[in-house]
């Protein structure tokens, strides 16, 4: 049922640097795929969970033939957003505020599950043995064995199990790797990443509910989520990974509540170091009392960088300038035996360029961070009953070393994965 | 300078050695890029630009006689070519009125607080005048150096003819060929940017980028002169153009109308 990553990539049709891609990667990756209208539910109407729901309102309205069957959150003033959010797009919907009832119930081909991270693993399970594909938010689960035995269940029940990694499906990330794993940055030395960001990451909660606070701030509590390694470094550690085609072998960490210590108990600033069997290590750090650097992926290799978020490619050794168009001429001239006149001072006549080399863009058709392309993906894969085994893979791998990175900051200690967790 | 410098020799001498004279340019124009920048903190000109009024700078010869010339250019194109700028755009002073010149010393200073100097206008022309004293030295005789494609010079000839044939084309495309052999020309005009005109020649007086002709085209011997000559063209009235030709030799000149 599985496909591999070399296959992905091959059929996705990306032809290197600037070539137009299809609008649809996964409507060439997935031929002759069939006209069963697909029916997905939302489980997890916060913030994120709207943004998913939103971006598969537009593809129904689109004409991506699928429907939106059900939603479903236990926080009440989310689920009421989400049904404005349908009206809007005016798509009926069916609510619930039980995961478990809507699975029984409205028994959907495919749920989207974007509750917070504790919840994950519960809901995917009870899916995937219901016989529903699944598509969960990064990362995967709180724990280690949860994360495992998603995975297993998957493997067991045969259905989808996609995590939310939406650069997987970036167009721009797409031809990034493709580019890189045919050599283009050469030997990669080192990956960095960092994302920064300036304000507290928590949400209002209603004066006369506090018994909401774990509830509606849950990244902020251990219980519930692992913080920035969770939330926000996954991702980016899934894109160190794709790079370098590897896992990681080991990783060291430190972090600390610097900034706001307001009752928080996830660290709001962390820095860990991957090593990778070949020698690449992946350098990360994130914090969130400075936003001046923002958020980058930085692949360096010995001859050339790509620095992914800001869509650019360095060169090491920058490309000599191109003599000007009247010159480039006078030379063909010359070589060609010819005299004619040397054009100056034209329409197109630039007098000014200067010698400045800032790189150049990766791939400029993208529009968005590959969010609906993944939605777009899973919706395929749902028609097809096919998985994309190396995409599983990916979301797994990064989830379990978030959670090592975890146990390796809090613990001082270099850890390595544990056998059981090796798929 | 913020330019591109090309440089195209030719010879049916195998002796010659076009890689030396050329780093020699590199030298060169790097050198005088260190003196007459207003952006690097090591240059002449960056030290000028932030003295006190009455302390004096030691200078190069280069810069202590470019700006003499200078002086004398502002007098001979009536103030509108001028090195300097205040404060205030409201201010008018001659170039040497700004300046003072400390001959036993070789040392300059500013009599006017705010005072600016820009070489912007006549740096690349400085530079081609010394590019072309290193092709004498080397006795190169073919050659075609642009800086930017605005700033010209021509020794010898194109190797399939009798002369270097450059077309100097404007925004109607209407062309006027023109033959160098040992010449100078500069251009000036709108810099094109973004698809956009951008006016780049500051009024002396008024301190308004307004320019009275879309392109001046000069050609000459001097590449120095030549570029004071494009530059001040840009904003002289029709009867301030007819006094200034009179004042220099030049062998050709274009002025396209907006």
């Amino acid at each position: 049922m599985g496909e591999s990553r070399r296959d992905f990539l091959r059929k996705i049709a990306i032809a290197g640097a600037g070539a137009a891609m299809v609008a649809n990667p996964f409507g060439q990756a997935f031929a002759a795929g069939g006209n069963k209208k697909v029916r997905i539910a939302v489980i997890g109407t916060g913030g994120r969970g709207r943004l998913l729901l939103e971006h598969l309102l537009i593809i129904i309205k689109e004409g991506g033939n699928c429907e939106i069957s059900a939603i479903c959150d236990n926080y009440q003033p989310s689920l009421d957003m989400a049904v404005k959010l349908c009206v809007k797009y005016k798509s009926k919907v069916n609510t619930f505020s039980d995961y478990r009832k809507l699975l029984k119930d409205n028994v959907p081909d495919g749920v989207v599950i974007a509750t917070p991270l504790h919840q994950h693993a519960h809901i995917t399970i009870d899916s995937m043995n219901a016989g529903i594909h699944v598509l969960v938010e990064k990362s995967m689960a709180r724990t280690l064995d949860d994360v495992k035995a998603m995975y297993d269940v998957h493997k067991q029940t045969g259905s989808v199990l996609m995590v939310g990694h939406q650069r997987l499906f970036s167009k721009r990330y797409l031809n990034a790797m493709d580019r890189i794993h045919k050599g283009e940055l050469g030997e990669i030395g080192q990956v960095r990443a960092y994302w920064h960001r300036n304000k507290n990451w928590r949400r209002k909660v209603p004066k006369d509910k506090p018994e909401l606070e774990r509830q509606i701030n849950w990244r902020l509590y251990k219980e519930y989520s692992a913080g920035l390694l969770t939330e926000l470094m996954s991702h980016q550690l899934q894109v160190a990974n794709w790079a370098l085609e590897q896992v990681p072998v080991s990783v060291t960490g430190t972090g600390s509540i610097r900034y706001w210590n307001d009752g928080r108990e996830v660290n709001d600033n962390i820095a860990a170091i991957f090593s990778y069997a070949d020698g690449t290590q992946f350098i990360y750090d994130s914090m969130t009392s400075n936003k001046k650097y923002g958020c980058e992926e930085q692949i360096m290799g010995h001859k050339a960088t790509m620095e992914l978020e800001t869509n650019k490619l360095i060169l090491e050794k920058p490309p000599k300038p191109k003599p000007a168009p009247g010159i480039a001429q006078l030379i063909s001239d010359i070589k060609k035996d010819t005299f004619q006149s040397i054009p100056v001072g034209g329409a197109s006549w630039a007098p000014e360029t200067a010698l400045k080399y800032n790189g150049e863009p990766i791939y400029n058709s993208q529009k968005g961070d590959g969010t609906k392309e993944e939605l777009l993906g899973f919706v395929d894969c749902i028609r097809q009953g096919k998985n994309i085994d190396w995409v599983t893979a990916e979301g797994y791998n990064t989830s379990i070393w978030s959670l090592l990175t975890e146990q390796a900051i809090d613990t001082g200690q270099k850890l390595t994965m544990p056998e059981k967790y090796i798929i | 300078m913020n330019s591109r410098l090309d440089v195209v020799f030719w010879s049916y001498n195998e002796m010659d050695n076009f890689v030396a004279t050329f780093r020699s340019i590199q030298q060169v124009v790097a050198d005088i890029e260190l003196k007459l920048s207003k952006f690097n903190p090591k240059a002449e000109v960056f030290q000028l630009n932030i003295n006190q009024i009455g302390s004096h700078i030691e200078v190069s010869p280069l810069v202590w006689d470019n700006l003499y010339k200078c002086v004398e250019y502002n007098k001979k194109t009536m103030g509108l070519f001028d090195i300097a700028y205040g404060s205030s755009s409201k201010e008018s002073y001659q170039l040497q009125e700004r300046l003072h010149f400390d001959e036993s010393n070789k040392i300059i200073g500013y009599k006017i607080a705010g005072t600016q100097l820009d070489f912007g206008g006549i740096g690349k022309g400085i530079a081609l005048k010394e590019v072309a004293n290193i092709l004498d030295k080397d006795g190169v005789e073919n050659a075609f150096v642009s800086f930017g494609g605005s700033s010209i010079l021509t020794r010898g000839r194109h190797p399939h003819g009798d002369y270097w044939p450059l077309t100097l084309t404007d925004e109607d495309s209407q062309q006027d060929e023109v033959k160098l052999n040992h010449h100078a020309v500069s251009i000036s005009g709108f810099h094109i940017r973004d698809g956009r005109k951008e006016s780049h020649v500051v009024h002396p007086y008024s301190g308004e980028m307004r320019h009275r002709h879309q392109m001046v085209q000069v050609i000459g011997q001097c590449p120095v002169e030549a570029e004071v000559l494009s530059t001040s063209l840009m904003l002289a009235k029709e009867e301030e153009q007819q006094e200034i030709l009179s004042r220099f030799e030049i062998e050709k000149i274009k002025m396209v109308p907006l």
